[in-house]
């Protein structure tokens, strides 16, 4: 029995050397180890594109999936045609299904189970590839050869990152003033990634200088010359690489960085020297003790600083502060579900609701959130409850162990330190985890599985083979054939969301240089990809809001609500994407009151959606100012748009003062819109004493506002003219006054305030009217300036005491076009030119964006003067001048006194004239809602011109006014047969008209 | 008996079973520590989890940067009580930044300068001209003033001395002259005052040294010198607020001139 088991026995291990032996000599492992995974490391660390937002991250992923899958397939190739039977080391498998098993099982029950997959996929895709890299890489001297690429490529990397450094970079980064620019990001996208991944190669690079140096030494001794040339050449390649790594490495400044390495380079040293010789379990019973000895002192670390010890403030910097507070989050998160976590990648979605006040503080003042916990063991348990963490430690250690015990095993001493720095990396990475999370970045979580693969390869651990390896094998391939196309999808996914972001980008650059028509292209362009992203990337929160900010830019806000309702059911604890729905709401609302066009549902409903999102951004995140501004715009325009008692309105804009006061305190930005509600509220409740300081507080953020200005004075009536105002308005002055010209408009308007304020107070019109020659002879050449002069002249006598002006600074070279064109006797003045001029260049200033009051105090007194003077005149050019008259004031919004240009105006002979003056006459009486004589002045131009589509749909729009509706639907029928179906105009009568269909 | 029945049980799937979920020791040992590790860094959770509020309570008026730029937005917004809170949190903050701390000092003793609260005021422009490393050039101007309008012209005389070493820019070589000028001043050390503000002038001309000799020569009778400074003053058109006062003293020099000839 014994014999025939024995001859059994001697059978197997011949056939299982000859299976080794093929395997070994297996061409399809050969170009696994010195051809795929090479390039694999190359493109890995070096990849980096400009198509996606995050230059790094989706491409590195997307290349560690097709590797993934070559791998997948070179197995599959050496099953099926070389009949090799493939070995798992027990212990790596089952640690690495064991965090497999956790992390899948926290997908299933993860909110954002779309999210949970995709990071699902990487971890499978990571774990395999430590199995493939254990299976194919079989001795030390491939060991060494992996090592070395892994050196050749960070070492590239870092070489980018000094070109970084010297400002020489080609790659397009979106910005490089940056701090992290500075911390030289190289192909990393960011310096703690770099960080992480060059914690690799700096211990690699010592374990590999230390062993060349060592078998330099024994060629020298062996005298070896062709062996010793050879390892000269490699050392000089491995102290380069190291150079350049140890260099990034201190250049990015990572304080963990450093302590991980200076701690993994203690025990380099120490295992090297002394620890070598003790069993591997002494030391991990010693490492244990220590871990424990550290445990306790940090718990009482804890309880004093918690009893105020030491007094004053502590020296915690940003980082770590922001550390310290994540980590409290993260602790309740693991606390409130220990058993599976939140599923992998959810910490992102989850968090909010656990935010410290700093973390809101953070939020409130940067806009930006932890998408990660900063310490990989918390993560790890976030991710996969704290089984999930066991089994984070177990691999951590698994590659620790690894690299001690071939220290045990080998004799030689190259393998003694390749043992060793292996150990110490994985001693180094736990450390650098404990303060950021490089295992969730690409190229040092891939360097800690292709390591943690290397670290099993000469261990002696029970193997894994299955009878099924064919079937296995094909499965294997099939599964990783589709994360590929998967990885790729998501990839192209990111690409259109850039593109979608682009195109914004450029609609907002086209919308500055006012290219409507490219704005329009730009924007359909960057929808249509922003949809088809979301098609891809469904999940993920950022895809949908881009969609709907897109949106929002196009003036579309229902289909922009729909996104935002997508990105919050997958991020629903976002306060900022709850108060930009909210804005969203307040913006269409505000859009359809200003454009008078129907909405689909009540303005109460969109206005009440507002609220709902604004109390539950308010409940994640209290310090954000922007939800309090818009509860007091929701209020506000509750207030204006719908019907209300006088104590409900009373009611409302008491809540609006508050909110904004709120909003104020919590550092507002960008806070003049909510400044100007706040003065309406005020205004409403009398409160002038608040409503001054208010206004000052507007006018101290924007002095050159001059309906600010003018504001002031209202208030300052309601007020009576309090004694301080004047002594206000003069300190004012003579601070702009240094500053006279650019701040022309503004000192003429203060000029005007501080002369109607002196008057009131000494009726002395010459002394109150210096101030006024004085702004004329800082600012001659300035309109709006001679405009305030005029307007504190009578009506009668404003040309003549204009050409006194004049003649009085007969010195001066840069008085104004049009000023010297007044300066005539009457008879002489070209009214009609003087008109086109001002037409011009009021239509230039409209481009140029220059504030209504300015235009005001520019050009509303050369109309008055024309029209004093001209109406009792008679001249051929008389109707053409009121036709110009009547378009100035209208331009400015005077729209009586465009009326009273009508009937001169409509005297023109000319018939397209004749008809624009018509439609400009019924229009203005249409916007006064006098719509029984817009209706027979919209008649009368259909008489000249019976088919022009705008009057006849203006004269539908009058007729619905007018409740006329028979006559309506007859001439909004009559139009629709000679306008194509899809018209603007046609779409926005039927919403008119729709409220009267559907009663019929 | 039951040993002879459980051998017959055993199929070989069963023992194949077992046989893949027998532990290897590394797995064990592996799994043993990390069980360790687990527990140890429960442990420091949940006393985390304990302790953790009170300590991110501390922390929270710790972070100098992030204070700063918050009391900033509140400073651009006007609303410089909560301003001054931030700030006086920060002050007693750690700063990645030294300029960072420095500037927080100048922006905080600046807000309580413009109250005219000029003993906080000086307090805290002090810090901000005192660093080494980055001073604020800026702050001197207030802190001078600020220690003359609480009559500490003895202490504000280094800092105007110092000011002087530092100030780069002419305009700001001006300034200091001028200051330095006015702590002498007020300390009735004319000569000196008179020696800087020559300085302040030839630095730049017209500058508020420039007015200042103009109106001291008034003062000693010394008219042709007073009306030197003070056309140069009126040339320069650098101080505006100052120009009604420079004629007046013309005017009177003229009169004076006048008189003495007839």
């Amino acid at each position: 029995m014994g014999r025939k088991n024995r001859e059994k026995n001697i059978r197997k291990e011949v056939v299982a050397s000859v299976t080794v032996n093929t395997f070994e000599s297996s061409i399809f492992r050969k170009i696994a180890v010195y051809l795929i995974i090479p390039l694999c490391l190359l493109t890995v660390v070096l990849a980096l594109s400009p198509f996606t937002g995050d230059p790094a991250a989706p491409i590195k992923y997307l290349i560690i999936s097709i590797f993934v899958f070559i791998f997948s397939a070179l197995s599959l190739i050496m099953v099926w045609l070389e009949g090799i039977n493939l070995k798992f080391k027990k212990s790596l498998t089952f640690m690495l299904g064991g965090f497999l098993l956790f992390m899948f099982l926290a997908t299933i029950f993860a909110r954002n189970k779309g999210f949970a997959i995709s990071e699902f996929s990487i971890w499978l895709m990571l774990c395999f590839l430590a199995l493939f890299v254990n299976v194919f890489v079989v001795n030390v001297k491939e060991t060494w050869w992996v090592l070395g690429w892994v050196m050749v490529a960070t070492a590239l990397s870092s070489v980018y990152g000094f070109f970084q450094q010297w400002g020489i970079d080609p790659f397009p980064w979106a910005t490089r003033s940056v701090e992290e620019y500075r911390g030289l990001p190289s192909s990393y996208a960011n310096p703690n990634f770099a960080g992480h991944a060059l914690l690799f190669a700096v211990i690699t690079g010592i374990g590999g200088i230390v062993t060349l140096v060592y078998e330099t030494r024994k060629s020298l001794i062996e005298e070896n010359r062709k062996n010793f040339k050879l390892t000269i050449l490699k050392l000089a390649l491995f102290v380069i690489c190291f150079l350049l790594t140890f260099t990034h490495l201190y250049l990015t400044r990572m304080r963990s960085a450093r302590i991980a390495l200076s701690i993994a380079i203690l025990f380099f040293i120490f295992y090297i020297l002394l620890g070598k010789k003790w069993e591997i379990r002494w030391i991990l019973s010693v490492g244990g003790i220590l871990l424990i000895l550290a445990a306790i002192q940090i718990v009482i670390l804890f309880a004093l600083l918690a009893k105020g010890y030491p007094q004053g403030s502590l020296p915690v910097d940003n980082s770590v502060n922001l550390r310290l507070n994540g980590y409290l989050g993260a602790v309740q998160m693991i606390k409130d579900k220990p058993l599976l976590g939140y599923g992998p990648g959810n910490y992102r979605f989850d968090n909010i609701p656990y935010w410290t006040n700093y973390e809101k503080v953070w939020f409130t003042l940067a806009k930006k959130r932890n998408f990660h916990v900063h310490c990989d063991p918390l993560e790890a348990m976030t991710d996969a409850g704290i089984p999930g963490g066991l089994f984070y430690f177990g691999m951590i250690l698994l590659g620790f162990i690894g690299g001690m015990y071939l220290v045990k095993q080998s004799k030689s001493f190259s393998e003694q330190i390749l043992g060793t720095s292996i150990a110490s990396i994985f001693l180094a990475f736990a450390m650098d985890a404990c303060f950021g999370f490089n295992m969730r970045v690409p190229v040092s979580s891939m360097l800690f599985f292709l390591y943690l693969g290397l670290s099993q390869v000469h261990v002696d651990d029970i193997t894994l083979t299955g009878k099924k390896s064919k079937l296995l094998s094909v499965i294997v391939c099939i599964v990783f054939l589709i994360l590929m196309i998967q990885q790729s999808r998501l990839h192209c996914g990111e690409m259109l969301l850039q593109k979608a972001r682009g195109g914004s980008y450029w609609a907002q650059m086209f919308a500055n240089q006012q290219k409507e028509n490219l704005r329009e292209q730009v924007l359909s362009k960057a929808i249509e990809h922003a949809e088809k992203a979301n098609s891809i990337k469904y999940f993920e929160p950022r895809f949908p809001e881009v969609a709907a900010r897109i949106y929002m830019t196009r003036n579309e806000f229902q289909p922009a609500l729909e996104y935002f309702d997508r990105a919050l059911k997958y991020d629903s604890y976002n306060p900022e994407l709850w108060t930009t729905r909210a804005q969203c709401c307040l913006n269409w609302v505000y859009r359809a009151q200003l454009e008078k066009k129907p909405l689909p549902m009540s303005v109460e409903t969109i206005l009440d959606e507002a609220e709902k999102s604004l109390t539950t951004a308010m409940k994640y995140c209290e310090t954000y100012p922007d939800i309090y501004e818009g509860m007091a715009r929701t209020l506000f325009f509750k207030s204006q748009y719908l019907k209300l008692t006088n104590e409900q309105k009373r009611e409302l804009m008491e809540g609006i003062i508050d909110y904004g006061n709120k909003a104020l305190e919590n550092g507002l930005k960008e806070s003049q819109s909510l400044l100007q509600i706040l003065i309406q509220a005020h205004l409403y409740l009398k409160d002038y004493d608040g409503c001054a300081e208010v206004v000052e507080r507007a006018l101290a953020m924007e002095p050159s506002n001059i309906e600010l200005w003018s504001r002031y004075a209202q208030v300052m009536k309601q007020k009576n003219y309090p004694d301080n105002y004047l002594p206000f308005l003069e300190k004012n002055y003579i601070k702009f006054k240094r500053d006279a010209e650019t701040m022309a408009p503004t000192l003429s308007q203060l000029a005007l305030m501080i002369y109607q304020e002196r008057l009131r107070k000494t009726n002395d019109i010459k002394k109150a009217s210096e101030i006024i020659l004085e702004t004329l002879k800082l600012n001659p050449g300035d309109l709006s300036t001679w405009g305030t002069v005029i307007q504190t002249v009578p009506r009668e006598k404003k040309l003549s005491q204009l050409q006194e002006l004049v003649k009085s600074l007969k010195d001066t070279s840069d008085i104004p076009n049009l000023i010297k064109k007044l300066n005539y006797p009457v008879e002489k003045i070209n009214w009609l030119d003087i008109s086109r001029e001002v037409i011009s260049e009021l239509e230039q200033s409209e481009k140029q964006k220059v504030p209504y009051k300015t235009l005001v105090l520019r050009y509303v007194w050369i109309a008055e003067v024309a029209f004093d003077t001209n109406i009792k005149m008679e001249s051929e050019y008389k109707a053409e001048l009121f036709v110009n008259l009547a378009t100035i004031y209208q331009k400015l919004r005077f729209y009586d006194r465009a009326l009273a240009c009508y009937p001169e105006a409509s005297k023109v002979t000319d018939r397209n004239t004749q008809l624009r003056v018509l439609y400009s006459w019924a229009e203005t009486l249409y916007n006064r809602r006098q719509y029984s004589e817009a209706e027979k002045k919209l008649q009368q131009a259909l008489e000249i011109e019976p088919g022009n589509i705008r009057l006849r749909s203006l004269l539908i729009q009058t007729l619905v006014q007018l409740k006329k509706i028979p006559e309506a639907k007859l001439e909004y029928q009559s139009l629709k047969q000679s306008l194509p179906s899809n018209s603007s105009t046609i779409k926005e009568l039927e919403t008119l008209l729709s409220p009267y269909t559907k009663t019929n | 008996m039951d040993i002879k029945q459980n051998a017959k049980t055993i199929n070989p799937n069963e023992y194949r079973l077992t046989n893949i979920l027998q532990l290897p020791p590394l797995f064990k040992q592996t799994f043993l520590m990390a069980l360790v590790i687990l527990v140890a860094v429960l442990i420091v959770s949940g006393f985390y989890l304990r302790f953790g509020p009170n300590i991110v309570k501390r922390l929270d008026n710790n972070v100098g940067e992030n204070l700063m730029k918050f009391a900033q937005a509140l400073e651009q917004n006007k609303n410089t009580e909560d301003a001054k809170r931030i700030y006086e949190i920060a002050t007693r903050s750690r700063f990645a930044g030294e300029f960072n701390r420095t500037h927080v000092f100048y922006r905080l003793g600046y807000l309580y300068w413009e109250d005219r609260d000029y003993v906080k005021a000086a307090e805290y422009l002090k810090e901000a001209v005192q660093s080494k490393e980055f001073p604020q050039i800026s702050a001197f101007e207030f802190l001078i003033d600020s220690l003359l309008q609480i009559q500490k012209s003895d202490e504000a005389l280094p800092f105007a001395q110092k000011w002087i070493e530092k100030a780069r820019k002419r305009e700001e070589l001006a300034n200091a002259q001028y200051y330095l000028g006015k702590v002498y001043g007020t300390m009735n050390r004319m000569a000196e005052a008179e020696e800087a503000w020559l300085k302040g002038h030839k630095v730049l001309p017209g500058s508020k040294s420039s007015s200042e000799l103009a109106f001291l020569y008034k003062k000693q009778g010394d008219c042709k010198k007073a009306v030197y400074y003070a056309e140069a003053v009126l040339k320069a058109g650098l101080l505006s607020s100052r120009e009604s006062a420079i004629k007046k003293i013309i005017e009177q020099c003229k009169k004076t001139q006048e008189s003495k000839t007839n």
